[in-house]
């Protein structure tokens, strides 16, 4: 990991600046304001001398210099802010990559000119510019850039060598008017692949591989992997069990085969049909069910409580074609009872 | 037709009103109403004091008859119901008409208290006068064509009492319960509530005849008449009748129990046809004109518990294995 470091201290950089702006605008009103009177005010002070005591003219004066001092013009620099951000400076091999970024606010709408920028290449023979990024927005009276750098070396020392990464400008514009910003130089570090020393000291082989890293200790994985596996197959087991598709437990699938079956019955065959409902309803139950043992069946199978009145309508017709002499209205019953069957389908999968 | 609405709605009133004098006995009222509507009679089993006697008279006193009441003892002979005798103001013998007689036809409701105290002989007339609704007596057969008869089985004390046999048994068409009430509120209600105390005044606040006694009988033969009953309906009593012989036929397990080795004996088809006939009766009650199995079920437990022998490595644990019987046979047979 690569740390980072900053030539300014970012927060500390920003009260500086905000200091420095409020001294520019107060010391502006004060140049504009205050200097006159102060400079008539030494007017009169001279030709008053005679009248104060001389510790109180000397303490009227310092105060007075200090004000016109404030007055005098600050310079208007294109730049609010600049930071550059570097990694540590030592622990580079040849062909390491390192990264730079510098952090430019300008104000009064100065610009960055990106021609001026280092180019993607060779800066010189053991530098390269592998990768330059600009982000740019806008900020209160100007703009704000972040460009991030990327450089590799190639540079095989002998032994640790200090090498610089080269100082360069940054152009910037205002209409006509031209300023640059110069990003220091960057020293690092190098160090080299193979130490000559060492080879002088030991015999024997010289290019060695590295000790084989010892193993972490995966047995909190392996029992998490185990246990992960567990409950995959508990939940793949329940969803079976829920919807109906483990054959050996055939309380899970009475309204899927009883669906089957009204599916292939013709209308004209209501008995069967109905039969096989009531075959249903009795295995779900456990034991036959009959029309006053409803509330005592919702108690047991909440979820089939809000296909009550279907319920009651199907002991009705039930009733009324097995144990009434009335013909019974046929009409739509069995389409009534397929969708029923449908609706408890539903509920014996658990999705409504 | 008409007739049967009406009496439909005088049969749910006089119930209602018999719930208002017997508090907490909702179930038992409900079955002492089939059997009136059913012409059948009842062996009446409870605790002391929870209110039989009180209702049987509120019944006679809705259903206008007369009433009589005898009290089962060991040295109770059958003559005793029939006549008895005594030395007039004169000094002459006199014989004049016991407690089955005294009334004639007039007698609606008999209620014969502790009736496993008689002996015997005493059951053996009765049962006659239970089966045929006539008595002989002084070389003459009285008939009592409007007499229901309800008789009280105490199931605390077993000493010196007479089992009724199972030809006796038979010919009562339910076997009631009648059991303390547990709602509290009912409890507070019978114990400060000082309408409850005096029961002379209770039965008097049933209304009298508004069911008359003397047309029970043809309401009832009305009822049976208009009630009809399907095949798959007559399927599902058979299955019901089949399984009181031989329930592992249908299914029925209980614990500890070898279920070839239960039965003795199961419903008799007298207890059948009573089985019918209440459950039409029962249909009746709830508006209909065709049975449902659910009528069937409603009176199912107290026609058959009595009917329904155990063999004698069972017949101990009566008590404990007809209960899940019963509701072993309910639970097992779909109808349809």
């Amino acid at each position: 990991m690569k740390q980072q470091s900053s030539t300014k201290n970012t927060k500390i950089t920003k009260i500086f600046n905000g200091i420095r702006n409020y001294q520019h605008g107060v010391l502006r009103s004060f140049r504009v304001s205050c200097a006159p009177v102060g400079i008539r005010a030494v007017r009169g002070l001279y030709l008053l001398k005679d009248h104060y005591p001389n510790g109180f003219k000397s303490c009227v004066l310092v105060g007075l210099s200090l004000c016109l001092l404030a007055c005098s013009n600050a310079p208007d620099t294109p730049v609010s802010d600049f930071e550059f951000l570097t990694p540590r400076p030592f622990g580079y091999l040849n062909g390491d990559e390192i990264r730079h970024k510098i952090i430019l606010e300008t104000r009064n709408g100065v610009q960055l000119q990106r021609g001026g920028l280092p180019k993607r290449g060779a800066v010189n023979r053991w530098l390269n510019v592998n990768k330059v990024e600009v982000f740019e927005s806008k900020i209160s009276g100007g703009f704000r850039y972040e460009i991030d750098l990327v450089y590799q070396a190639f540079y095989a020392p002998l032994e640790v060598k200090m090498l610089t990464i080269p100082s360069f400008d940054l152009p910037l514009a205002q209409g006509g008017n031209n300023a640059s910003q110069t990003v220091p130089a960057w020293h690092f570090t190098l160090s080299p692949l193979r130490e000559l020393s060492i080879r002088k000291d030991e015999s024997g082989q010289y290019m060695r591989p590295d000790a084989a890293p010892p193993l972490l200790d995966d047995a909190g994985v392996v029992y998490g992997l185990w246990a992960a596996f567990a409950v995959t197959l508990g939940s793949a087991g329940g969803l079976a069990y829920y919807y109906g598709y483990l054959p050996g437990l055939p309380k899970r699938r009475v309204f899927k085969r009883a669906a089957k079956k009204l599916a292939g019955l013709p209308d004209a065959q209501i008995a069967e049909a109905l039969t096989v409902f009531h075959q249903a309803l009795n295995a779900v139950n456990g034991a036959p069910l009959f029309q006053h043992q409803l509330a005592d069946f919702y108690q047991r199978h909440p979820s089939y409580q809000t296909a009550d009145a279907q319920l009651r309508w199907f002991f009705q017709t039930s009733n009324q074609h097995f144990f009434s002499d009335a013909a019974p209205n046929q009409t739509n019953t069995l389409a009534s009872l397929r969708k029923l069957c449908a609706a408890c389908l539903d509920k014996e999968r658990g999705w409504r | 037709m008409t007739d049967l609405i009406t009496s439909r709605d005088q049969a749910l009133r006089f119930e209602h009103q018999l719930n208002q004098i017997v508090i907490g006995q909702t179930a038992a009222v409900r079955h002492l109403l089939l059997a009136v509507f059913a012409r059948g009679h009842v062996l009446l089993e409870g605790n002391v004091g929870v209110g039989k006697t009180t209702l049987l008279r509120a019944i006679a006193h809705g259903l206008g008859g007369d009433y009589q009441r005898i009290e089962g003892t060991i040295d109770l002979m059958p003559a005793d119901l029939i006549y008895y005798t005594y030395l007039d103001a004169s000094g002459k013998p006199r014989v004049d008409p016991g407690p089955l007689l005294s009334h004639r036809e007039r007698l609606a409701t008999f209620f014969f208290n502790e009736i496993n105290r008689a002996r015997p002989q005493v059951h053996s007339l009765l049962l006659r006068a239970m089966a045929e609704r006539s008595v002989g007596a002084f070389n003459q057969t009285y008939h009592l064509p409007h007499l229901q008869v309800f008789a009280d089985r105490n199931r605390v004390e077993r000493e010196e009492t007479f089992e009724l046999p199972a030809a006796a048994k038979d010919r009562f068409m339910f076997e009631i319960s009648l059991d303390t009430p547990t709602d509290g509120a009912v409890l507070q209600e019978l114990m400060f509530n000082p309408r409850y105390h005096d029961t002379d005044r209770l039965v008097q606040e049933m209304g009298s005849g508004q069911i008359a006694y003397y047309q029970l009988n043809d309401v009832a033969a009305g009822i049976q008449a208009h009630i009809h009953s399907s095949d798959k309906l007559k399927a599902y009593a058979l299955a019901l009748w089949q399984a009181s012989h031989n329930p592992a036929k249908f299914g029925i397990r209980l614990a500890d129990v070898d279920m070839a080795e239960l039965i003795q004996a199961g419903a008799s088809p007298r207890g059948m046809s009573y089985f019918i006939r209440a459950a039409k009766t029962r249909a009746w009650l709830e508006g209909r004109d065709n049975l449902l199995p659910e009528d069937l079920q409603a009176v199912y437990a107290v026609t058959m518990a009595h009917r329904i022998f155990f063999s004698p490595l069972y017949a101990y644990r009566k008590d404990e294995l007809m209960p899940q019987l019963i509701t072993g046979i309910l639970a097992q047979i779909a109808a349809p």
